[in-house]
């Protein structure tokens, strides 16, 4: 463990398109900036409300809050400088298969607070991933306009706890609420919990959610002024889950193609494939023996051409076996394209020099030469 | 300055420069802020270099000082507090690596910005101190302090 373990992570930060494109663009536009909104709102300092409820059961029936929650994702709003933004551009999951995948309560759960009601709307559960679907609303009607709402949660389930603070087995989070498109006041979004190999939910479990300290924002970092309110009002409420073992198409393979080159697909999920990279047995890369400088990445897309983008982590994925994994969306097709690119020598292009490319057919678990 | 000396200038340094403000701000609306603000001050400098390592000094002592203005706003302090580094979507390929650079994102930011001039873009005790305008000593601390704070965060199988 050293300050070359620093080195790699910020190897892989980069700044987006879209700022390369502001940078570009300056001089014609000025560069567009997330202002803080500053218009006056009372502080909202009120004491917790807990609203308890049951044990709930689900039924398998398709419910519209991811529909409405990936359209907000690809949404943008325009700011009172005249600013557009897309409302979320990291959101790395594929929500329109993780809705149709998901379950609709037959008694949607109700959690009505001082200053917030929400509503616990849908479930999906594949065993590394969880999420609740949640609409909701502000009780003031939403007078300043807000556009995105986080809040923290917490899990409790077997006597181990989960939140951001003590995040035990969890390898990635999410717990925001959007404004929906064309409204004022209603918000659909999520609370996603991604757990690693120890701590997935094998078998239908009892889970306990708290969640609280809501934080209104207009820009999606939740940027806050001092004026910004702090919604204190607290739910808690239990859920028996049970994993959804349909969902899960079992891989378990290596592909190694006539070059030597290999990947291994463990499972496919509606959120995410799961692999192993490359990268991580950096030795067994015929190229990386002979350039022992070169930082080969791999570029993912499936046979419709869509590319199948990295699902960030904020902690590694340990398997059983102590070797890790990563994961991917998942493919909407059978055939998957992976090339290889040593970003640290450039092609005649002046682009990371591309040194291999493999295609495997999923369905006969065979690479096509 | 034409479009496409623009277009070479930050593709030669915008990572280097994004990867500071980013080490600084912690997520990535402000490091992207950064970024722009640095190039756009460039861009309209009258200002010439000898040679791509002086240009490069230039933008990281740019970049440092914007990331300190904006650390120094009551606001950016709120936004500090209330963003998890998660939010960036960040990946780790081994526990190590994980566990390095939260120690590293938990530091104070003026011993985080001498960490990833000194280790991440190489540059000597002497070449950080005048790209964050401090003196050499300072840095020097600054590194002494950081490593201390790292090997208590981390524990003794860390090696610095």
């Amino acid at each position: 463990m050293n300050l070359n373990d620093y080195n790699k992570v910020a190897d892989r930060i980069v700044p987006s398109e879209r700022c390369r494109n502001e940078v570009l663009n300056m001089n014609k536009r000025r560069k567009k900036h997330i202002k803080l909104n500053k218009r006056g709102f009372a502080l909202i300092a009120v004491a917790a409300v807990a609203a308890c409820g049951g044990t709930a059961v689900f039924a398998a029936e398709r419910m519209g809050v991811f529909d409405k929650l990936g359209n907000n994702l690809e949404s943008s709003y325009v700011d009172s400088e005249g600013n557009e933004f897309q409302k979320d551009k990291w959101e790395h999951h594929d929500i329109e298969q993780i809705g149709a995948a998901a379950q609709t309560f037959t008694s949607p759960i109700p959690l009505e607070g001082d200053n917030i009601s929400l509503t616990v709307e849908s479930v999906y559960c594949d065993r590394n991933t969880l999420i609740l679907g949640l609409t909701g609303s502000l009780n003031n009607g939403n007078p300043d306009g807000w556009q995105y709402i986080n809040f923290d949660p917490v899990l409790k389930m077997d006597d181990r706890t989960y939140s951001h603070f003590l995040r035990n087995g969890i390898i990635d989070m999410q717990s925001k609420l959007y404004l929906d498109e064309g409204t004022e006041n209603s918000f659909s979004g999520q609370l996603r919990f991604t757990f690693g190999s120890a701590d997935r939910i094998n078998e239908p479990k009892d889970v306990e959610f708290k969640i609280n300290t809501f934080r209104p924002s207009s820009n999606y970092y939740g940027v806050v002024s001092e004026d910004t309110p702090v919604i204190e009002d607290e739910f808690c409420f239990s859920l028996n889950i049970a994993p959804d073992e349909s969902l899960i198409r079992s891989i378990d393979h290596t592909f190694t193609d006539s070059a030597g080159y290999s990947i291994t697909i463990f499972d496919i999920t509606p959120s995410a494939m799961q692999v192993q990279r490359f990268s991580i047995e950096e030795e067994h890369y015929p190229y990386q023996q002979e350039n022992p400088n070169s930082k080969v990445y791999e570029i993912w897309t499936d046979g419709n051409g869509k590319e199948l983008e990295w699902i960030g982590l904020s902690g590694p994925l340990k398997l059983e076996d102590g070797t890790y994994a990563t994961l991917l969306q998942p493919p909407t097709d059978d055939i998957i394209n992976i090339k290889f690119y040593d970003a640290n020598t450039q092609g005649d292009d002046g682009e990371p020099l591309f040194i291999n490319e493999m295609t495997i057919d999923l369905e006969n678990l065979a690479v096509i030469e | 300055m034409s479009d496409s000396e623009m277009a070479e200038l930050y593709d030669r340094y915008g990572s280097s420069v994004y990867r500071l403000a980013f080490s600084y701000c912690k997520n990535t609306a402000d490091a992207e802020d950064i970024t722009q603000e640095t190039f756009f001050k460039r861009f309209t400098s009258n200002v010439s270099f000898t040679d791509e390592k002086s240009e490069k000094a230039w933008l990281m002592t740019v970049a440092a000082n914007k990331c300190r203005d904006m650390f120094r706003s009551l606001a950016y302090k709120y936004f500090y507090y209330s963003v998890p580094l998660e939010e960036a979507n960040l990946t780790y390929e081994t526990p190590d690596e994980s566990a390095v650079y939260h120690a590293v994102m938990e530091l104070a930011p003026k011993y985080r910005l001498v960490i990833h001039l000194y280790y991440y873009e190489g540059y000597s005790v002497a070449e950080t101190a005048k790209i964050i305008g401090k003196s050499e000593t300072a840095v020097q601390t600054r590194l002494y302090r950081a490593r201390k704070l790292l090997k208590k965060s981390l524990g003794e199988d860390v090696s610095l």
